[in-house]
C-alpha cells in the first residue's frame, strides 16, 4: 500500500470523526430549549389581599339602657357629652317618651321598669345614663347592649344573692347563655339559651336558680340578639335581716392585668373577688395602688385560683393600713386571664370597685346627686373624688356640671406614668367629665355620703367601625 | 309459432341511446310483428333516429305522460301488426328509449310466458347501461313506506345469483311484456303517475285483478334509467327528479293500500317522511329532504285525487297482492343498516389517512414504495370466539383492567359530585337550558352575563342521559380515562403509522394511550374538580384525529375534516377558551413554517380554506357565548378557566411536570420522568423529525402559556390571568407523543440491529415506559377523589333553600368575615350556584346601590335598608359560622329584619319582614340573544351535517355529465 493511499484514508476517517450538525440536530436541542425557557417565564397571578381594616365613622344611633328602678335606686337620669341639644327616646315597659337633652345638663327619666334610651343622629355620641340611690348611695351608669360580660363576686346565698337582669331593647328576640363559676374547681354550672322576647326584660334569681352558692362568678354571653345586662347584688345580715342593695358594674372581657381604682375610704371589710375561667389553675398576685406607686403588702401571698372557679381574699387588714397610707386601688396580676372585684361592705352599705378599662380620647359620668333641700331620708351631702391614673405623663381636664346644668369650675390635672391622682370634684357635681392630652388613662369616681359608690369611667361613645365589604 | 308481439318504444330526448336500441330491436331472435315509435316531443334528432329505423313516429307534445303515450302507441298497434295475426298483436312489449334489450330478450320472455300460461306481464332482469354487469331490478315491489324495494344490493354484479323465474309485484316497464288484453283492460297506466311509480302501480292493480307478475332473469334488458338519475330532464320530471318519484310512491301505496289499513298509512308516510328528511339532511342532501317533504304535502293536500283513483281502483278485483308487497320489517332493516353504515363511516374517517396519503404518493411516485408486512402481533386466529379472542389477548385484558381501575379511582364521580372547582350540578338538564337560553340571569341582583358555553354543551349530554345535569358532570368525570385511552389510542396509531409504515407496536400506543388519558387525573385537575380541563383533555386526541384529515390527499376528505375540526375545537373553547386561541396560533406557525419551507404562501382554496373554516366554525357554534360577553363589557370571560375561583397559578414547575397546582396531582417525579423520555425521544435519528413536531407544537404551546399568563383579565373581583389549564395538557400530550414516537424508532433501530439480546433492551423499554401509568394509575386508585364529595355544606338551613328555590326573587345574603378584616357578601338564588352560574356571578358589576343597601346593613342599618333588600329581592340573612357578634348585633336591633330559626347557633339567620318584590330579578330578554340561539342550532346542525361522512354518490346532474 503506497503511503499517499493512507493519508487519504485517514483524511477520510478524521472528516468522520468531524462533528456535523445538520439543521434536524441543531433543532432538537434548540425546540426543547425553547419550550422551557418560555415555561421558565410564566408569570403568576397577582394575589388579591382581600382583608380589609374597618372605616371609623360617627355614630348614627346608640341604645343606652338603665336597669329597672327598686326601693335603693328609684332615680334614673340622662344626658349627653355630645355638645348637642334635641331629643332622645326613651322606652320603659312599652311607655314611649322624648326627653330633651342639652349641653352640660341632666335630664331625670321616669319609668317603672328598665329605661331603654336611644339617641339619633348627633345625640347618639356620648349617650350617658345613670340608674341610682341616695340613702344609702347606690350607683350603676347605664351600660350600652354588650355581647359578653363579666360579673365577679355574685351570689346565691341567703346572705348574698344576686339578681341578673337581661333587657332587650329590639324588636327580635334576643338569647343568652349564663355561665356561673363556684367556689370550687370546676363548678361551672351554664343556663343556656335564655330567650329575652322583643322589648321585654328578664330577671333571673340566682338564689332560685343555683341557690345555696356563696361566692360566684358569673359571665353573660349574648348569642342572639341585644342585651342589657346588669347585676343587682344584695347582702342581708342574717341576724338584723337588713340588707344593702348594691349594682355590679361588668368587666367585659377576664385580663391578665387588672387595675382597679377608688377605694372608698373609712371602716369596713373588704375582699377580693376573683375567678378564672380557665381550665388551668391561676396564679394572681395583688398589690396596693397609691397616689405614686404600687406596692405588693408583705402580708399577702400569691393567690391560687382553681380551674373554673370564683375564689375570694380578705384584704380588711391589709387595706386599712394602706388606705391611711394613701391607697386608692388594687391591682392584680395573673399568669391566666381572670376577671376580679374589690367588694367594700359595711353595716349598711356596700360599694364595688372594678377593673378600669383604658381611656383614650373623652369619659363621662353622672352622678347621684341630693338636692339641697331634700329632706334627711334622701341622705347627706355627697362628696366626688376622681381617681386617674395614666400610661405617660400628660394633662386630664376635669370638667364638672351641676345638677342644674351650670359648668362648674374646670380643672387641669398633669398626671405621670405610674401614678394615680385624685381629684376632688366641686360640691354638687352632678356630671362629670374627662378628658385625656397626650396620654391614656384609667378613671374612676368615688362619691361618698349615705354609703358609698364607686364609678369606673369609661370611654365615651363617639365613633363606629364600619367593616369594608364587597362582594364575594 | 311464436304470438304476434308489438314493441312500443317511448322516446324523449334519447338520441344518445337510440341507436343503440334500434339496434338491440332489430337484433332480437324472435319476430317482432311491428314496432310502434312515440315521441314525446324530443328536440333532438330522436324522431329522425325513429323514422330512419321504424319509417313511422307517433309525435306527441312533451307534455304527454308516458301513460298517454303508451295509450296513443295502444292505438297505433293494429295499423302496425297488419293482418299477420288473427286478433292482432297478442302481447305489447314496453320498452324505452334509453333500455336496450339483449337478443334473445324477447324470446326468453315469450318461452316464459309460454312455460306459464297464467302469466300476463313479464319483466326482463334489468341490467345497469353503460356498465352492463350491475343488476337493476329483477322485478320490483315497494314497502310500506313508499320505497321501491328491488330484493338487491346496491351495484350486485348479476353472476346468476337471481336467475330464478318467480312470481314479482310489479316489472319495470323498460322491457315489460304484456298481455294487450290486460293492458287494455286495466286502462293501461294511471294518469296520475306520469314517470315514475306507474309500473308498480300497475302491477299491484293487476295482482288484485288475479293477473300473475312474472320476473323473468333468463332476458335481459340493459337500462340507463336516464330520468331516474336525472340525466334526462322532460317537462314533466321537472329539476326535481326526486319529488316526482316520492310523490308516485306515495300515491301509489295511498291509491292501492286496502282502506282498513290507509289511516295508519297516512300517519306513517308522516312521521316516515320526517325521519327520512333527518336522514337526507345528515347524508347532505337537504334538496332532497325537501322534495321529499313537498311530495308529502303535495299528495295530503291533494285528497281528492287520491280518493279519485280509490274509488277507480274499488272495481278491480280481490285477490290479495299482500304476500308480494316488501315485508314489514324491511324499513327497519334499512334504517339499522344506514345507522350502521354511518356509524362506521363517521369513525372510520381519518383512520386511514396515512394508508391514503402512501396510496396518493405510490400514485404519482414512479418506483412503489416499500410497504412492510404489517404483522399484527394481536390479531387472534378466525376461527376463535369473541370471549376467546379477548382473554388471549394480554393487551385487550390489560386496558380493560386499566379502565375498571380508573373508574374505581373516580368513584367519587358517582352521583351529585361537587367540590374544588366543581359546582354542584342542578337539578335537571332542563336548567342547565333554561341557563343557556336565557338573556337575564336570576343571579345576585340580576345580570344579563351569558352562561359560559359548556353548560350548552352539559346540557345536551343531560338530555342525552335523562334529562339528569348530575349524570351529565359524572359521566364526564368517570369517562374521562376510558375515553381518553380511546382516543389517543386512536391518534397515537395514526400517527404511529404516519412515521412508519409499520406502524408503533400496540404495546407502545397503549402504553402511550394510558400514559396520555391520565394526564387530567394525575395532574389533579381530576381532583381539584377543573370539569373544563378534564372534558378538554378527553376532547383533544378526538380533535387531533380529526385533525390529521387536513393531510388527506382527498379534496372532500379535508373539507369534511375541517368541519369536524371545527365543532371538536368548539367544544374544546366551550369547556377551555383558550383552546381557540392555542388553535389559532398553531394554525399561523404552521402556515409560516409551510411558506419558509416552499417560500411561497400555500396556493389554492382547498388547502388554506380546511384549517380557516376549523378556526371559524367555533366563533359561529359559541356566538351566544362570545358575542353577548363583548355585549356586556365581560371581555374576560372569552379567555377565563372555567369552574369556581380560586383559579390554580401554574407555575413553571407545574407546567414542566404536568401538576394543577402546587400540593395536587400524583407524585412530581413522573411529570419529570415524562419530560426526562420526551428529550430522549430525541435521540433515535429515524423518528427524530416526528419527534420534534412534537417538540414544535409543545413549544408552541409553552410559548402561548407564557404570553396568555401576562394578560391581566379585569374582573369585579380583581383581575385574573387566562386559563392555561389546557396548554398543560397539550404540553403534556405532546410528551407523551414525542416519547411514544422515540421509543418507536428505537424499536425500530434494535429490530433492524438484529443484535444479540435486543428482545432483553425491547423489555426494559417497555419497563421505563410503563413507570408512569402504572405509578399514575396506582396513585389515583389510592387518592383519587381528592377535593370531589358527594355533598357540601354550605351552612344554609335547608328551609330557606327550599324557599328560595320555589321562588327565585327570594334570595338569601350571605355576609361572611368580621368587621376587622372586612367582610364579603354573597346573594345565593335557588339551591345556590350550580354549574356555570360561578362564572357569571365572577363577570358581573356588582349593583353600586345593593353594595350600599350592603354595606349600610352591616353598619348602621335603618328600616329603609331593609324595604331596599326586598324590592331587590332579598328574602333572608345569613351570617355563616364563625360571624361577627357586632353584625349579628346590628341585625338583631334592625326593624324589618326578623331572626329566622337556625337549627344550630353557630349561623344566624335573620328574614325580611317587606315582602319581597317578586319581580326584583326579573330583566329584559335580548332579540340579539335569540337570534344568536337560533343561529347556533342551525350552525351545529349544519356543521355536524358537513362533518359527516361521505356515504353515498350524489343523483348524477347534466353538468356533471358535461
Amino acid at each position: 500500500m503506497s503511503p499517499g493511499r493512507r493519508v487519504r484514508v485517514a483524511e477520510v476517517v478524521r472528516r468522520r470523526r468531524t462533528p456535523r450538525f445538520d439543521v434536524v440536530t441543531v433543532l432538537a436541542l434548540v425546540i426543547p430549549l425553547i419550550t422551557i425557557g418560555a415555561l421558565a417565564l410564566v408569570r403568576q397571578p397577582p394575589v388579591h389581599d382581600r382583608t380589609h381594616r374597618p372605616a371609623l365613622t360617627q355614630l348614627t344611633g346608640t341604645t343606652v339602657v338603665c336597669p329597672a328602678p327598686d326601693r335603693w335606686s328609684p332615680k334614673a337620669g340622662v344626658a349627653s357629652a355630645s355638645g348637642a341639644s334635641g331629643d332622645v327616646t326613651v322606652d320603659s315597659e312599652g311607655v314611649r317618651s322624648s326627653v330633651p337633652v342639652s349641653p352640660g345638663t341632666v335630664t331625670p327619666v321616669q319609668g317603672s321598669g328598665a329605661v331603654v334610651i336611644q339617641g339619633d343622629d348627633e345625640l347618639a355620641q356620648g349617650l350617658l345614663g345613670v340608674r341610682y340611690g341616695t340613702a344609702p348611695l347606690t350607683t350603676l351608669a347605664c351600660g350600652v347592649p354588650t355581647s359578653a360580660q363579666w360579673f365577679a363576686g355574685v351570689g346565691s346565698g341567703p346572705e348574698h344573692d344576686s339578681v341578673i337582669e337581661l333587657v332587650n331593647p329590639d324588636s327580635g328576640p334576643a338569647d343568652a347563655d349564663i355561665t356561673l363559676y363556684g367556689d370550687h374547681e370546676f363548678t361551672r354550672r351554664k343556663l343556656h339559651g335564655i330567650t329575652i322576647p322583643a322589648h321585654r326584660t328578664v330577671r333571673l334569681d340566682l338564689g332560685k336558680i343555683a341557690p345555696k352558692r356563696v361566692l360566684l362568678s358569673a359571665q353573660v354571653a349574648v348569642t342572639r340578639g341585644r342585651l342589657a345586662v346588669h347585676v343587682l347584688d344584695s347582702r342581708t345580715d342574717l341576724v338584723t335581716h337588713r340588707s344593702v342593695r348594691e349594682w355590679l358594674p361588668p368587666q367585659t372581657e377576664p385580663a391578665l392585668e387588672l387595675r382597679m381604682l377608688g377605694l372608698p375610704t373609712g371602716p369596713g371589710q373588704r375582699t377580693l373577688q376573683l375567678a378564672n375561667p380557665g381550665d388551668d389553675v391561676a396564679r394572681a398576685e395583688v398589690k396596693i395602688i397609691t397616689g405614686d406607686t404600687t406596692f405588693a403588702p408583705s402580708a399577702l401571698t400569691t393567690i391560687t385560683i382553681q380551674p373554673g372557679s370564683t375564689t375570694s381574699v380578705r384584704l380588711t387588714k391589709v387595706l386599712a393600713r394602706a388606705l391611711d397610707d394613701g391607697a386608692v386601688g388594687v391591682q392584680v396580676t395573673a399568669d391566666a386571664p381572670v376577671v376580679a372585684s374589690v367588694l367594700t361592705r359595711r353595716p349598711a352599705d356596700a360599694a364595688v370597685t372594678v377593673p378600669n378599662t383604658d381611656i383614650r380620647s373623652g369619659a363621662a359620668t353622672l352622678l347621684p346627686v341630693v338636692p339641697a333641700k331634700a329632706p334627711a331620708k334622701a341622705g347627706g351631702p355627697v362628696t366626688a373624688t376622681a381617681y386617674v391614673s395614666a400610661d405617660a405623663a400628660g394633662v386630664v381636664t376635669v370638667q364638672a356640671y351641676d345638677a342644674s346644668g351650670q359648668a362648674l369650675p374646670d380643672q387641669r390635672v398633669a398626671v405621670q406614668q405610674g401614678h394615680t391622682a385624685t381629684i376632688e370634684l366641686p360640691k354638687g357635681t352632678a356630671y362629670v367629665l374627662m378628658a385625656p392630652e397626650r396620654t391614656t388613662i384609667r378613671a374612676s369616681v368615688v362619691v361618698e355620703g349615705d354609703g358609698a359608690s364607686v364609678i369606673p369611667m369609661q370611654e365615651l361613645l363617639s365613633q363606629g367601625l364600619v367593616p369594608h365589604i364587597e362582594p364575594e | 309459432m311464436h304470438p304476434a308481439v308489438v314493441a312500443l318504444l317511448v322516446s324523449h330526448d334519447g338520441a344518445r341511446w337510440l341507436p343503440a336500441v334500434i339496434d338491440g330491436v332489430r337484433s332480437q331472435t324472435a319476430p317482432l310483428a311491428g314496432v310502434v315509435a312515440v315521441d314525446t316531443g324530443s328536440k333532438d334528432e330522436s324522431v329522425d333516429l325513429l323514422l330512419d329505423a321504424f319509417d313511422e313516429v307517433v309525435t306527441v307534445t312533451g307534455r304527454t305522460a308516458y301513460p298517454e303515450a303508451v295509450r296513443i302507441g295502444l292505438e297505433q298497434v293494429d295499423e302496425v301488426a297488419g293482418p299477420d295475426g288473427p286478433d292482432g298483436a297478442e302481447w305489447i312489449w314496453l320498452l324505452h328509449d334509453d333500455s336496450n334489450p339483449a337478443p334473445e330478450a324477447l324470446e326468453r320472455l315469450l318461452a316464459a310466458a309460454a312455460d306459464d300460461p297464467r302469466a300476463d306481464i313479464l319483466g326482463p332482469k334489468l341490467r345497469e347501461w353503460p356498465s352492463l354487469k350491475r343488476l337493476l331490478e329483477v322485478g320490483v315491489t315497494i314497502s310500506g313506506t313508499g320505497r321501491r324495494e328491488t330484493n338487491l344490493e346496491p351495484g350486485e354484479y348479476d353472476q346468476g345469483q337471481h336467475d330464478d323465474v318467480r312470481e314479482v309485484l310489479a316489472v319495470n316497464t323498460a322491457g315489460m311484456l304484456v298481455r294487450r288484453r290486460v293492458l287494455e283492460e286495466l286502462g293501461g297506466f294511471d294518469d296520475n303517475l306520469p314517470i315514475f311509480g306507474n309500473d308498480i302501480d300497475f302491477g299491484w292493480r293487476a295482482a288484485r285483478q288475479g293477473h300473475r307478475t312474472v320476473a323473468v332473469p333468463q332476458s335481459i334488458v340493459f337500462h340507463a334509467e336516464a330520468a331516474h338519475r336525472g340525466i334526462r330532464r322532460t317537462p314533466l320530471t321537472g329539476r326535481h327528479t326526486h319529488y316526482q318519484e316520492r310523490r308516485a310512491a306515495l300515491f301509489t301505496l295511498l291509491a292501492n293500500v286496502p282502506g282498513r289499513r290507509l289511516p295508519w298509512q297516512l300517519v306513517r308516510l308522516f312521521f316516515g317522511t320526517l325521519v327520512r328528511m333527518v336522514g337526507f339532511f345528515i347524508v347532505r342532501s337537504p334538496g332532497e329532504a325537501l322534495d321529499d317533504l313537498a311530495a308529502l304535502l303535495s299528495v295530503y293536500f291533494s285528497p281528492r285525487e287520491v280518493i279519485a283513483a280509490r274509488r277507480a281502483r274499488r272495481t278491480t278485483g280481490d285477490a290479495d297482492p299482500q304476500p308480494l308487497l316488501a315485508p314489514w320489517w324491511l324499513p327497519y332493516r334499512h334504517g339499522l343498516d344506514f345507522v350502521g353504515d354511518f356509524v362506521s363511516a363517521a369513525f372510520s374517517q381519518a383512520q386511514d389517512v396515512a394508508d391514503r396519503r402512501r396510496a396518493a404518493k405510490e400514485a404519482v411516485a414512479p418506483i412503489p414504495i416499500r410497504r412492510p408486512t404489517v404483522v399484527d402481533e394481536d390479531e387472534a386466529p378466525e376461527d376463535t370466539g369473541l370471549v376467546a379472542r379477548f382473554f388471549t389477548n394480554p393487551l385487550a385484558v390489560a386496558l380493560s383492567l386499566v379502565v375498571v381501575l380508573t373508574v374505581v379511582g373516580a368513584r367519587e364521580a358517582f352521583g351529585h359530585v361537587t367540590g374544588g372547582g366543581l359546582a354542584p350540578a342542578p337539578a335537571d338538564a332542563g336548567q342547565l337550558w333554561g341557563l343557556w337560553t336565557e338573556s337575564w340571569h336570576a343571579l345576585g341582583t340580576g345580570t344579563a352575563i351569558p352562561a359560559p358555553a359548556y353548560v350548552a354543551v352539559m346540557a345536551a349530554v343531560g338530555s342525552v342521559l335523562g334529562n339528569s345535569a348530575a349524570a351529565a358532570v359524572s359521566a364526564v368525570l368517570l369517562l374521562a380515562v376510558p375515553l381518553g385511552i380511546w382516543g389517543a389510542w386512536r391518534v397515537f396509531r395514526v400517527v404511529g403509522r404516519l412515521v412508519d409504515p409499520g406502524g408503533s407496536p400496540p404495546w407502545l400506543v397503549a402504553l402511550g394511550a394510558v400514559t396520555y388519558a391520565l394526564i387530567p387525573v394525575t395532574s389533579g385537575a381530576f381532583g381539584a374538580g377543573r370539569l373544563g380541563v378534564v372534558a378538554v383533555a378527553v376532547i383533544l386526541p378526538f380533535l387531533t384525529h380529526a385533525a390529521l384529515g387536513f393531510g388527506d390527499p382527498e379534496r372532500d376528505r379535508r373539507w369534511r375534516a375541517a368541519w369536524r375540526t371545527g365543532f371538536l375545537l368548539a367544544l374544546a373553547a366551550a369547556f377551555e377558551p383558550a383552546s381557540w386561541v392555542f388553535a389559532v396560533v398553531l394554525v399561523l406557525v404552521v402556515l409560516l413554517l409551510a411558506t419558509a419551507v416552499t417560500r411561497s404562501l400555500p396556493r389554492g382554496r382547498d388547502v388554506w380554506g380546511p384549517p380557516v373554516v376549523t378556526l371559524l366554525v367555533p366563533l359561529v357554534l359559541l356566538s351566544p357565548w362570545w358575542w353577548p360577553a363583548l355585549q356586556h363589557d365581560a371581555a374576560s370571560l372569552l379567555l377565563m378557566e372555567t369552574g369556581r375561583q380560586p383559579y390554580p397559578s401554574l407555575t413553571t414547575s407545574d407546567l414542566l411536570l404536568g401538576r394543577f397546582g402546587s400540593g395536587l396531582g400524583g407524585p412530581w417525579w413522573l411529570g419529570a420522568l415524562l419530560v426526562v423520555l420526551a428529550l430522549v425521544a430525541l435521540v433515535p435519528r429515524s423518528t427524530r423529525i416526528p419527534v420534534l413536531v412534537a417538540w414544535l407544537v409543545a413549544a408552541v404551546a409553552a410559548i402561548s402559556a407564557t404570553v396568555l399568563s401576562t394578560v391581566p383579565l379585569p374582573l369585579p373581583g380583581g383581575s385574573v390571568r387566562p386559563g392555561i389549564g389546557f396548554l398543560l395538557v397539550v404540553l403534556h400530550g405532546c410528551f407523551v407523543l414525542a416519547a411514544m414516537l422515540g421509543a418507536q424508532g428505537l424499536i425500530t433501530v434494535l429490530r433492524r440491529s438484529r443484535r444479540e439480546r435486543h428482545e432483553i433492551l425491547l423489555v426494559g423499554l417497555a419497563a421505563v415506559a410503563s413507570i408512569i401509568p402504572v405509578v399514575g394509575l396506582g396513585w389515583f386508585v389510592w387518592q383519587g377523589p381528592g377535593d370531589l364529595a358527594n355533598s357540601e355544606d354550605t351552612g344554609i338551613p335547608p328551609f330557606m333553600t327550599d324557599e328560595a328555590t320555589a321562588e327565585p326573587a327570594a334570595g338569601i345574603l350571605v355576609i361572611r368575615g368580621d368587621t376587622e378584616h372586612g367582610l364579603t357578601y354573597s346573594v345565593r338564588r335557588g339551591a345556590g350556584n350550580t354549574l356555570g352560574e360561578d362564572e357569571i356571578g365572577y363577570a358581573s358589576e356588582p349593583d353600586p346601590a345593593f353594595q350600599n343597601d350592603v354595606r349600610a346593613l352591616v353598619s348602621r342599618p335603618t328600616p329603609q335598608v331593609v324595604d331596599d333588600l326586598a324590592a331587590a329581592g332579598i328574602r333572608y340573612l345569613v351570617l355563616p359560622a364563625p360571624y361577627d357578634g357586632r353584625v349579628a348585633a346590628g341585625l338583631d336591633a334592625t326593624d324589618g329584619l326578623g331572626q329566622a330559626g337556625t337549627e344550630s347557633q353557630a349561623t344566624r339567620t335573620w328574614r325580611v319582614e317587606t315582602p319581597v318584590d317578586p319581580h326584583a330579578v326579573d330583566g329584559p330578554r335580548s332579540v340579539v340573544r335569540i337570534v344568536l340561539l337560533v343561529v347556533q342550532g342551525i350552525a351545529v346542525v349544519v356543521v355536524l351535517v358537513l362533518s359527516m361522512p361521505t356515504l353515498r354518490a350524489r343523483r348524477r346532474t347534466e353538468e356533471d355529465e358535461a
